[in-house]
């Protein structure tokens, strides 16, 4: 473990304490431990909405998948973007305007029972701790492999630091933590990027060329096809794709931490700009790696191409990139864990506690401390 | 806004106005704003999901995405950056178009006001 990626995890977890010390002080009730008070401005919620997406999944994967299966591998951003107009169009504003803090308001603003609540609750802590448990092992085996500590040490890290941001910061530390995480990603893309763009003497048509002769696929690479060879595969897995993002409570919560309806769907549109650009930055990603680094080290390093990422930052920007973009994943792991958690946190103390167990005779201090107390499980 | 309405009447509800809030809703003016709001958002949908689930039914059963558009890059690649712009412009579409119909609604509550209160 080299001291610099050491220093600069170290950096990561202080930056991230600090801003969850600064949210403690303005978490004072349910809204703002719930949503951040709504207080979000649509540029802020726009870029937490992206951060909140462009999860180590889509950062290692992607470019992962870019680099060992080319087209195929792009798929996943073309779904991932399109998604948001799903959400633009039928999802943000009747969401923003019948909720309060979690999904089962919504759905009950309308169809007000208690069992409607609780399915809808059930249903946000199944998806979330599936979702949750994935992040997890991607997280003991990422820090496994950057840092060289042991793997169950990783997994308990990772969950002490999403703890203590979820109980102390609410939403408000989660936000921030996702919007500088989102930062950092989106920097560390851009420098290594601009590193691939310019070994291609910033030509699109070189870039093009030059991998259908590095991979083992040859001109196959760049056709659709090497993965889903079949059609209803393929057309199954972008519908998962398109329709996805609608079903991922804690992105779904990010519409109840602005103000009203029109900072909302402004948000969506901003996170629309970053994630498109992020997206695209995939493919010089993918590619570079297929070129750079080759298929066979990426495999070898990890069958899914996981470390690929990586890999291209330290081939072409050394040990001080591969350090960088280590700790980026590593942010990025953390902060949409703390998304995770605090949406089933919300699920759990305001649907099933508070409004079930309850019958809504509960204060809103009873509510935050059944939220803070759940998480210590 | 329909829902904003809506919800607004919900809190109304418990204020004892709900007789005015419902028939603000059945107004012609409000269902003419929920008529056009879905005249806009159907079409749309339809046409984003026709062009979105077109790349991988064209990639699937056909070699068309596999011809070379410009260069060594397949068309494939130009589809899916048109989506890229598909997703801005729809974007762009759909803040100007709400910006409309929140004109519309903020008129249909000053126009009835009077009656509401």
């Amino acid at each position: 473990m080299s001291t610099m990626a050491l220093s600069l995890f170290l950096g990561i977890i202080l930056l991230t304490l600090t801003i969850t010390y600064l949210s403690s002080k303005r978490t004072k009730n349910a809204s703002d431990f719930y949503t951040a008070g709504g207080g979000l401005t649509a540029w802020q919620n726009g870029l937490a909405v992206a951060g909140d997406f462009m999860s180590a999944a889509s950062f290692l994967g992607i470019t992962g998948a870019i680099a060992l299966i080319g087209f195929d591998g792009f798929y996943m951003s073309i779904g991932n973007l399109v998604a948001f107009l799903f959400l633009l169009y039928l999802v943000s504003e009747p969401l923003r305007n019948l909720g309060k803090y979690t999904m089962a308001d919504m759905i009950t603003a309308r169809f007000n029972s208690k069992k409607v609540r609780g399915v809808a609750a059930l249903n946000t802590l199944v998806i979330s701790i599936f979702y949750m448990i994935a992040q997890l092992v991607g997280a003991g085996g990422l820090i496994k492999l950057l840092l060289g500590i042991d793997y169950a040490w990783s997994v308990l890290l990772v969950g002490v630091l999403m703890t203590i941001y979820v109980i102390f910061g609410g939403m408000t530390a989660t936000s921030w933590v996702q919007i500088t995480k989102a930062v950092l990603l989106l920097a560390g893309s851009f420098v290594l990027t601009f590193i691939v763009f310019a070994k291609f003497n910033f030509n699109v048509m070189n870039m093009f060329e030059h991998v259908k002769s590095v991979t083992p696929l040859g001109d196959a690479f760049l056709n659709p096809g090497n993965k889903y060879k079949d059609g209803l595969d393929m057309i199954s897995f972008n519908m998962a794709l398109v329709l996805g993002a609608a079903g991922l409570p804690h992105l779904l919560v990010r519409f109840f931490t602005v103000k009203d309806a029109v900072t909302a769907r402004k948000s969506v549109v901003y996170s629309t700009w970053f994630i498109g650009a992020f997206f695209i930055m995939t493919i010089f990603l993918g590619f570079g790696a297929a070129a750079f680094v080759g298929f066979d080290n990426i495999v070898a390093a990890n069958p899914a191409g996981n470390m690929a990422a990586p890999l291209l930052a330290l081939t072409v920007g050394g040990e001080i990139l591969f350090a960088f973009v280590s700790a980026v994943a590593f942010a990025t792991i953390l902060a949409v864990v703390s998304g995770l958690v605090l949406t089933s946190a919300s699920a759990f103390a305001h649907d099933i506690y508070g409004q079930i167990i309850k019958g809504g005779n509960v204060t809103e201090k009873q509510q935050v401390l059944v939220a803070r107390l759940l998480q210590l499980e | 806004m329909g829902v904003q309405v809506h919800q607004k009447q919900e809190s109304d509800i418990k204020k004892g106005k709900k007789i005015t809030y419902t028939s603000l809703v059945q107004t012609d003016d409000f269902q003419e704003l929920l008529k056009q709001k879905k005249a806009f958002i159907l079409p749309m949908t339809l046409f984003f999901f026709g062009f979105y689930f077109l790349l991988p039914i064209l990639a699937a059963y056909t070699k068309v995405l596999t011809y070379q558009a410009i260069g060594h890059i397949p068309w494939a690649w130009i589809y899916a950056l048109l989506q890229f712009m598909l997703v801005w412009v729809c974007g762009f579409i759909y803040i100007k178009k709400s910006e409309k119909y929140d004109n519309l609604a903020a008129n249909i509550l000053a126009k009835h006001k009077e009656e509401l209160d």
